[in-house]
C-alpha cells in the first residue's frame, strides 16, 4: 500500500534529464564501430543564447589578437562579417635576437618613462641621423652607419725598449675621424651588435728623453728631449654593442698602423697601433691604447668625446689662449 | 507515514525543470511574503520589451545590438581600466592613491640637466679663483712657490641615471653618474687634461631643485710654457676633485683641489724633472648653453694670460 502511494506522485514528477537519451537508446543507430552512446554533434538550439540573453548579444570583448575576427556560428550565419584586410606587420617593435643573452636584450617594456624623453631631440630617431638611422653623425645602437669624429686626451708612459732612452710619462691630445658600418644591421634590416669601421687619427704628444749618443756602450749620461711626438694612425675597428638601448655601451677593438717619429732618429717609421675602448653611445668613450714602434712604445689611457661636444670646448680654449696673447 | 505521503505529493506538483522551459525570463528571487504585499507597479523597463531569444528578434534589432560595440572595441586602446578602476584597485590593496602628476617640459630639451630627463650630455664651463702652489728646488731649504691665479675648466659630462624616483606613471632622475672629460687652463699657458667620473644628486624633482655635484678625475698636464715657448708637456698622473651645490642644473658653486704628481726620478736630469704642485679653488661652474658661464670662463682666461706675470 505504501509503495503504491509513493509511486503516485512520481507519475506527476518532471521527466528525468536522460529521457532523450533513453529514447535514443530505444532506437540505436547502428554504425561501423557499433552503437553511439553519445551524440558527437549535438544540435544547438538557435533560439538559445549562449551569452545569457538579448543584452549580451554582441560578442564579448576579447582583446586578444584575432579572436574578435572569428564570430560564433550562430552569428556568422545571420550576417557574414566582411573580411578585414590583413594587418600590417609592425616594423619597429620587439625583436628577439638570435644571440639572446644578458648583453643583447632590447630595452625592456615598461610603463614608466622619463617625462623629458618625450621632448628629446632623439625621441623618434637617433640624434643627428638621416634616412631613419641608416647614417648617423653621432653613433647610436640602431644606426646602420655612423660618422666618427671625436677628440680625446690621454696619459700613459713612453717606454724606451732599448738602453738609449728613459721611460717617462707621456701625455697626448688626439683627434680622430672615420666611418663605422653595421653590415648585418644593413643587410638583414634588423638589429645586430656587430659593427666594423675604419678610423684615422692624429695626435700631438710629449717628447721622448733619449741619449744623444747612439753607441750602446756609452753610459746614459748626456740625454736630451726630442720634439713633441706627432703620430698618424690608420686602423680597423671592430665594434660590439652591448645592448639595443639608445646610447648603449659598446666595445671597440682597434688594430692598425701608426706612423710616428722614433726617439731622435731622422724620418718617420711605421709601427702597430692597438686600442680597446668602452664607448658611451656616440658621445664619449674610455680607452686604453698603445703605439708599438721599434725601440719606442707608448701606452696610454684616456677619454674621448664627440666633436659636437668637444669642438666648442676646444674652440673656447683656443680662443682664450689666442686672445690672451699666446702664440700657438 | 502521513508526512511522507504529503511530501511525495508536493514533489509531484513541483515546477518543471529548466530544460523543458522555453527560455523563461529570469524571475526575481523575491520571497513570497514580499511578493504578496501591495507594492506600486514598477514602470516597465525598455529591456523588458525586447525579445528574449534570437528567433524573436528582428533584423534591425540584431543589427543595432551588434554594431555599436564594434567601433568602441576598434578605437579603444590601453589602458584598459579607467582611473576610477585603478583607484579602487589601489584602495583595495592599501596602496596610496595615484598622484597623477602632469610633468613639466624639460629645460632645453634635456640639454640642461633636469630631473625629468634620463640620459644626458652636458657641457660646462668653470671659472674659479685658484690658489696655486709648487715645490721648488729640493736642494734649497724652504723652496716653495705659491701665488693667486684662476682656474678655467671646460667639461664634458655624460650623465646616466643611476637612481630614479617613481611618481605616478613617471620616473625622475635623482642620481646621475657618468664619465667626464675636461680641459683645464690657468696662467703660465698651462693646460691640463683630466677624465674621471661625475656625480649629481638631485634633492628634488622640480625645475629649480638643488643638487649636489661631485666629480673626481685623473689629471695630467698637456701643454705648458718653457723658455717662452708653448709646447706639449709630459706629466705623471695626478688627481683633481671638486664638490659643489647646483641650482636646477644651471650652475653650481664648487670647491675643489688638484694635485700634480712630481716626476723626480734620480736618473733623470734636473731639467726634465717635474715638481709637485697643485691648487685649491672655489668658483662657479655652469652649463655653457646659457652663455654666462662660457663668457666668464673665456674672459677670465684672456685676462690671466694678459695680466698675470709668469710664475717660476
Amino acid at each position: 500500500m505504501l509503495a503504491h502511494l509513493l509511486s503516485l506522485p512520481l507519475l506527476f514528477a518532471p521527466p528525468a534529464e536522460d529521457a532523450p537519451r533513453a529514447e535514443a537508446e530505444a532506437e540505436p543507430e547502428a554504425g561501423e564501430f557499433g552503437e553511439l552512446e553519445v551524440d558527437p554533434n549535438p544540435r544547438s538550439d538557435p533560439s538559445e543564447s549562449a551569452s545569457g540573453g538579448y543584452g549580451t548579444l554582441a560578442p564579448l570583448p576579447n582583446y586578444s589578437d584575432g579572436s574578435s575576427d572569428e564570430q560564433p556560428a550562430e552569428f556568422g550565419e545571420l550576417e557574414p562579417t566582411p573580411d578585414k584586410p590583413p594587418r600590417k606587420q609592425q616594423e619597429v617593435g620587439f625583436e628577439e635576437p638570435e644571440d639572446f643573452g644578458p648583453f643583447f636584450e632590447p630595452e625592456p617594456a615598461s610603463e614608466l618613462k622619463f617625462p623629458g624623453d618625450a621632448h628629446r631631440p632623439d625621441r623618434n630617431k637617433p640624434f643627428a641621423s638621416v634616412a631613419g638611422g641608416m647614417f648617423c653623425f653621432v653613433e647610436d645602437s640602431v644606426c646602420g652607419s655612423a660618422l666618427i669624429a671625436d677628440a680625446d686626451v690621454g696619459v700613459g708612459v713612453n717606454m724606451i725598449t732599448s738602453d738609449r732612452g728613459l721611460d717617462v710619462p707621456y701625455t697626448q691630445f688626439r683627434v680622430r675621424g672615420g666611418l663605422m658600418l653595421r653590415p648585418l644591421r644593413l643587410a638583414k634590416k634588423r638589429w645586430h651588435p656587430w659593427g666594423v669601421g675604419v678610423v684615422a687619427s692624429w695626435s700631438l704628444g710629449s717628447g721622448s728623453i733619449t741619449a744623444t749618443s747612439r753607441d750602446p756602450t756609452e753610459a746614459l749620461i748626456d740625454v736630451t728631449e726630442t720634439d713633441p711626438i706627432r703620430s698618424w694612425r690608420v686602423a680597423l675597428v671592430n665594434q660590439i654593442w652591448l645592448s639595443q638601448k639608445r646610447n648603449a655601451l659598446h666595445l671597440d677593438f682597434t688594430l692598425g698602423g701608426v706612423n710616428s717619429s722614433v726617439l731622435d732618429a731622422s724620418g718617420r717609421y711605421w709601427g702597430t697601433h692597438a686600442e680597446a675602448a668602452l664607448g658611451f653611445g656616440g658621445w664619449g668613450g674610455l680607452y686604453i691604447a698603445g703605439d708599438f714602434l721599434d725601440s719606442d712604445t707608448r701606452v696610454f689611457i684616456g677619454m674621448r668625446g664627440h666633436g659636437i661636444a668637444t669642438g666648442p670646448l676646444i674652440a673656447l680654449i683656443v680662443l682664450g689662449l689666442v686672445a690672451g696673447g699666446v702664440a700657438l | 507515514m502521513t508526512t511522507a505521503w504529503l511530501l511525495a505529493l508536493v514533489l509531484g506538483f513541483g515546477p518543471p525543470s529548466l530544460d523543458e522551459a522555453e527560455a523563461p525570463a529570469p524571475a526575481p528571487a523575491v520571497p513570497a511574503e514580499v511578493e504578496a504585499q501591495p507594492t506600486p507597479e514598477p514602470e516597465p523597463e525598455p529591456e523588458s520589451e525586447q525579445p528574449t531569444s534570437l528567433s524573436k528578434a528582428s533584423a534591425a534589432e540584431l543589427e543595432a545590438a551588434r554594431q555599436p560595440p564594434a567601433p568602441e572595441l576598434e578605437s579603444s586602446g590601453p589602458p584598459w581600466y579607467t582611473e576610477d578602476d585603478i583607484d579602487r584597485l589601489r584602495a583595495r590593496y592599501d596602496i596610496r592613491p595615484d598622484p597623477r602628476v602632469e610633468p613639466r617640459k624639460p629645460k632645453w630639451r634635456c640639454l640642461i640637466p633636469d630631473p625629468v630627463c634620463g640620459f644626458g650630455v652636458e657641457l660646462t664651463a668653470t671659472t674659479a679663483y685658484a690658489y696655486r702652489f709648487r715645490q721648488g728646488d729640493i736642494s734649497v731649504e724652504g723652496a716653495y712657490f705659491d701665488w693667486s691665479s684662476a682656474r678655467i675648466a671646460y667639461d664634458l659630462w655624460v650623465n646616466f641615471p643611476a637612481h630614479t624616483q617613481t611618481i605616478g606613471a613617471y620616473k625622475f632622475t635623482r642620481l646621475t653618474l657618468g664619465p667626464k672629460v675636461a680641459m683645464v687652463a690657468s696662467d703660465n699657458q698651462d693646460l691640463w687634461g683630466n677624465f674621471g667620473i661625475a656625480l649629481r644628486y638631485w634633492f628634488g624633482v622640480k625645475k629649480w631643485s638643488p643638487a649636489l655635484e661631485f666629480s673626481s678625475a685623473l689629471s695630467f698636464k698637456l701643454i705648458g710654457e718653457r723658455a717662452g715657448m708653448t709646447a706639449p708637456q709630459r706629466s705623471p698622473v695626478g688627481i683633481t676633485a671638486d664638490i659643489g651645490v647646483s641650482v636646477g642644473g644651471w650652475g653650481a658653486i664648487i670647491v675643489g683641489g688638484q694635485y700634480d704628481t712630481p716626476l723626480a726620478r734620480e736618473e733623470l736630469p734636473e731639467k726634465f724633472r717635474v715638481s709637485a704642485g697643485g691648487q685649491v679653488f672655489v668658483g662657479f661652474r655652469g652649463n655653457i648653453l646659457w652663455g654666462a658661464p662660457a663668457a666668464a670662463a673665456v674672459g677670465t682666461h684672456i685676462a690671466i694670460q694678459r695680466r698675470l706675470p709668469d710664475q717660476p
